[in-house]
């Protein structure tokens, strides 16, 4: 979908680079390209932060598979410990 | 070994040892650890030497995180299995050798006598054996953000000794995978209001805690994560 309308504005400014430029003059950016230079930036500085947050929600469903995966496996105490009467179980 | 006289009060309380690579030292730890405790879990969070299999044979049980997740992440890791064993009190103890289990013992008979819901170990309130000038004043700036940002009166905010009732284990909920976990548990402790006391413990530096323990670019980690932690 992003993807799409980034296309889509993108052949629409590439056909016709006037209205760039006209939107760069409304707000006071000398050339079009220094506008699209701006907005660039911008958007991949929301997508750094963007990847971010997901990686840190997807370490945290991975950290509770891999402690959910621990406690399904306890492994007990070996028998030399247990022989002298210090069993826990 | 005789059994000491208070082991069996220590029947039902869980001490949870987080370790990660401390094949060299935990075998002695884990033996002076039940010579008053029984029941001990070990949670390797996912050591590359023999950790786990020497805390077996020291006869702990052990979890072994598939990854390695972090400090914080392990101690949730153990007190989760405490809890599901039945456990009426979780102490939290380092693997390093840095604690002395008589001081454990002294917590978990505090938390009940006290009838509060969590002891905290502190070194200032206790003693230090060799501890770094530097570590001192790294510990002192964590004492002053604590207050700062969660109002507890604390003499010490970093230290791994603590004892939670099992109700106090059940409210408390560690997100902070890495060593940013000590902050969160005290902020958590302010936030529920449980009621808390301090009781003075011994550290013991010696050179493989040293080497294993935070350093100041530790801190700035910790800080970030706490952070990052905030933004959503």
């Amino acid at each position: 979908m992003a993807i799409a309308a980034v296309i889509a504005v993108g052949l629409f400014l590439t056909l016709f680079p006037a209205a760039l430029q006209a939107l760069a003059d409304r707000l006071g950016v000398g050339r079009g390209v220094d506008l699209m230079f701006y907005i660039v930036i911008l958007a991949a500085f929301l997508a750094v932060v963007n990847l971010h947050v997901r990686m840190r929600v997807l370490q945290d469903s991975l950290r509770d598979l891999a402690r959910a995966q621990a406690l399904r496996d306890p492994k007990l105490p070996l028998e030399e410990a247990s022989a002298d009467g210090r069993t826990t179980s | 070994m005789s059994r000491h006289p208070l082991q069996e009060s220590m029947d039902g309380v869980w001490v949870v040892v987080p370790a990660f690579n401390e094949a060299a030292v935990i075998h002695g730890v884990l033996r002076s650890v039940l010579a008053h405790f029984s029941s001990v879990v070990v949670v390797d969070d996912c050591s590359k030497d023999t950790t786990g299999q020497v805390s077996r044979a020291a006869g702990a049980v052990v979890l072994r995180h598939p990854i390695n997740l972090g400090q914080g992440a392990a101690l949730q890791t153990g007190i989760d299995y405490a809890l599901a064993q039945g456990a009426d009190a979780v102490v939290t103890f380092d693997a390093d050798g840095q604690h002395d289990p008589a001081d454990a013992v002294a917590m978990v008979t505090l938390l009940r006598e006290a009838r509060c819901d969590v002891v905290l170990g502190s070194r200032f309130r206790g003693a230090t054996v060799n501890m770094p000038r530097r570590k001192r004043l790294l510990l002192k700036l964590a004492i002053a953000y604590t207050r700062l940002t969660t109002g507890l009166d604390l003499s010490d905010t970093h230290n791994g000794l603590r004892v939670f009732s099992a109700q106090a284990a059940g409210r408390i909920r560690i997100t902070q995978d890495r060593m940013a976990h000590a902050s969160e548990i005290l902020a958590q402790v302010a936030r529920q209001h449980l009621s808390y006391r301090e009781a003075p413990c011994t550290v013991s530096y010696t050179s493989h805690s040293k080497a294993k323990g935070q350093r100041l670019t530790g801190s700035v980690t910790i800080l970030r994560d706490l952070m990052i932690r905030r933004l959503y």
